[in-house]
């Protein structure tokens, strides 16, 4: 009987530490977005078993209708649209995830140094951030693209290099706080190197934040792509981007009489972002415990 | 000898474009193996002295160039105020550690406590990852924690407050200092934890025979761990005394208040505690004479005199700073009502 005890005990600890993970499948939506995201990555690693059709051939039928050869028709130059629309989703995904990737590592790197260092350092550093910050952002991309030769490299770079602002205050302002606790000074007091200070006791205490946030960021710069492709001032076509192929819908007829050449590609973009603002929400519950939900 | 010597510290902090003295000339050294107390209240810079020593103001959270430092900190024969900050670094942690008035942020909430332990002791002792395990939890076992497995796989949340000042204490003794400070290692706990806390430092003083610099408010740690006491008051040592000695023949006003405040259990009387009147002034607006003249309720000549008194010695390792006792001619042998000493 008290063995039976002990065993509950032992398993209360146990639920107790992982009770980060349990969180972050409560929610029903997480797990949806957790499905819909694998099946984007599965789709785009396996994009030429999957699609069946050359993205790029160029058939006889122009804006043809759905059919058995064809699943979602072809567009106004004969292409399959089915194949392009899942060419589009690594375009979209290189685009979020690179773009994140430069944009985590520049602001991650420049608020821990704002904030640890301080003074003349922090201010530099913010400074750059608020002129930055004056620029609206879709304006800039739009110049820029204009200036160096619109392609997926330039995108990635460009989103990357102006979307840092916002995380680098956010784990400026996270490390001012940290750096004052007292196992900070527990790390001074034991001989560390600020390096070392700052990089293994700051910094894993920042991340949590950064992650949601870098989450979020990723749906953000999927949104900004598209609209820049539709703009044709993203990714160039014959490659394919969701966005550009949305911008066959400017021509009326398409919108009103061949809705199965921009209908698929909303509606993966919509889900896309849904997905990781989704998985973003579920992250933000398991790491931070004070938004304790209902 | 004396493991630690202080002379003449000055610590200055930057105040919008003027610096204020926070400490102002202290002098005191710390003998091997001793427990020194440090008593005065809240901002007369015992916590601010003690930091210094470790040189931590110089630290970028202390703000660059908002503080400065002079007089000379001697510690092993070697003056810390000339040493790089790398050769300080060897000396933190490992010569000298230190522990904190508040466990509950002592300790990274990210890591378990065999990490953290391990950290120390790969970086001080070259110790591997097995041989770092087992040398912590002995050293946690030392400390007094029985379930010493459970506590090394644990998050700091999952443990308690005098569980996590434990193995502060143990991470701060992992490199056998030769100085361990201690400031106000039990404030934040409640009043039996604070018994097994002090017991605990003071067995392991006693084991590794180590000097400990102790910061507190309470007489009660006074009397229970100390061997000299230094009473602080706005950034000077106002006495310097054995605690018997201050406990019985309190020289300075201020002592005796402060001794006064403490309330007598033993021979209960419905009697007020007679407060010390007034409240610490702004170290700029105190002029050139005694600190404690306005507070002092013995002030008669003082206010006349314009100068500091200096810290003479009343008796054997007896110091007080007060005019008083200057006028006194050098080498009687005590002052003051103590009929027990005479």
């Amino acid at each position: 009987m008290n063995e039976g005890k002990w065993a509950d005990v032992t398993k209360k600890i146990k639920t107790r530490e992982y009770r980060g993970i349990s969180r972050f499948f409560r929610r029903k939506r997480t797990i949806f977005g957790l499905v819909i995201l694998g099946m984007l990555i599965f789709l785009s690693i396996f994009a030429p078993c999957l699609s069946g059709n050359d993205p790029y051939f160029m058939t006889e039928e122009f804006g043809a209708a759905p059919s058995k050869e064809h699943l979602l028709g072809t567009d106004m130059i004969g292409r399959d649209t089915l194949s392009r629309l899942i060419y589009a989703a690594r375009v979209s995904l290189t685009v979020g995830f690179g773009t994140t990737f430069i944009s985590v590592a520049v602001g991650l790197c420049l608020g821990l140094l704002a904030g640890y260092f301080g003074g003349i350092t922090d201010s530099i550093i913010m400074r750059l951030v608020d002129i930055l910050m004056t620029f609206p952002p879709m304006i800039l991309v739009l110049v820029i693209a204009g200036i160096a030769k619109p392609g997926l490299i330039t995108i990635i770079v460009t989103l990357g290099l102006i979307g840092w602002t916002y995380l680098a205050r956010l784990v400026r302002g996270n490390v001012l706080t940290i750096k004052e606790l007292n196992f900070v000074k527990a790390a001074v007091m034991a001989g560390y190197s600020k390096r070392k200070i700052l990089f293994s006791q700051i910094m894993p205490n920042v991340m949590a934040p950064v992650l949601v946030n870098a989450t979020f960021k990723v749906a953000g710069t999927i949104v900004t792509e598209a609209s820049l492709s539709f703009l044709g001032l993203g990714v160039q076509p014959p490659t394919a981007s969701w966005g550009n192929m949305l911008s066959d819908a400017k021509s009326l007829t398409v919108l009103t009489s061949k809705p199965w050449l921009w209908i698929p590609a909303s509606v993966m973009l919509l889900l896309t972002v849904v997905a990781f603002n989704f998985v973003g929400e579920g992250l933000r519950d398991a790491l931070d415990p004070s938004t304790e939900m209902e | 000898m004396a493991l630690l010597t202080v002379e003449q510290l000055k610590i200055k902090f930057r105040a919008g474009n003027k610096y204020q003295q926070i400490v102002d000339g202290v002098d005191f050294s710390v003998r091997k193996g001793e427990v020194v107390c440090m008593v005065g209240e809240s901002g007369c810079g015992k916590s601010v002295t003690a930091l210094s020593l470790m040189r931590l103001h110089n630290m970028q959270f202390h703000k660059q160039k908002g503080c400065a430092q002079e007089g000379k900190i001697l510690f092993h024969d070697v003056n810390l105020m000339s040493l790089s900050e790398k050769d300080m670094r060897k000396i933190r942690g490992n010569k000298m550690a230190m522990i904190f008035q508040d466990p509950l942020t002592a300790l990274n909430p990210l890591f378990t406590v065999k990490y953290q332990m391990g950290e120390v002791l790969k970086r001080h002792l070259h110790m591997k990852k097995k041989e770092a395990y087992d040398f912590s939890a002995s050293l946690l076992e030392k400390a007094g924690i029985r379930d010493v497995d459970r506590v090394m796989n644990a998050y700091p949340h999952t443990l308690s407050g005098g569980m996590r000042q434990r193995v502060m204490i143990a991470m701060a003794l992992s490199c056998d200092p030769d100085l361990l400070i201690a400031d106000e290692p039990t404030t934040a706990l409640d009043v039996t934890v604070q018994m097994q806390i002090l017991e605990c430092i003071k067995s392991m003083q006693k084991r590794m025979n180590m000097a400990v610099l102790m910061i507190t408010h309470d007489f009660g740690v006074v009397a229970e761990m100390a061997d000299r006491v230094l009473v602080f008051y706005m950034g000077q040592i106002v006495e310097e005394a054995d605690v018997f000695t201050l406990f019985s023949n309190p020289l300075h006003p201020y002592t005796k208040s402060l001794i006064g405040l403490v309330p007598n259990h033993r021979e209960y009387k419905r009697q007020r505690l007679e407060p010390i009147k007034g409240c610490v002034s702004a170290i700029k607006e105190t002029g050139e004479g005694c600190r404690f003249r306005d507070r002092c309720s013995y002030a008669g000549e003082c206010f006349r005199k314009d100068n500091m008194p200096p810290l003479v010695k009343a008796d054997m390792g007896h110091k007080v700073r007060c005019w008083q006792y200057e006028t006194m001619p050098e080498g009687s042998e005590s002052y003051g009502c103590h009929a027990e000493f005479i």
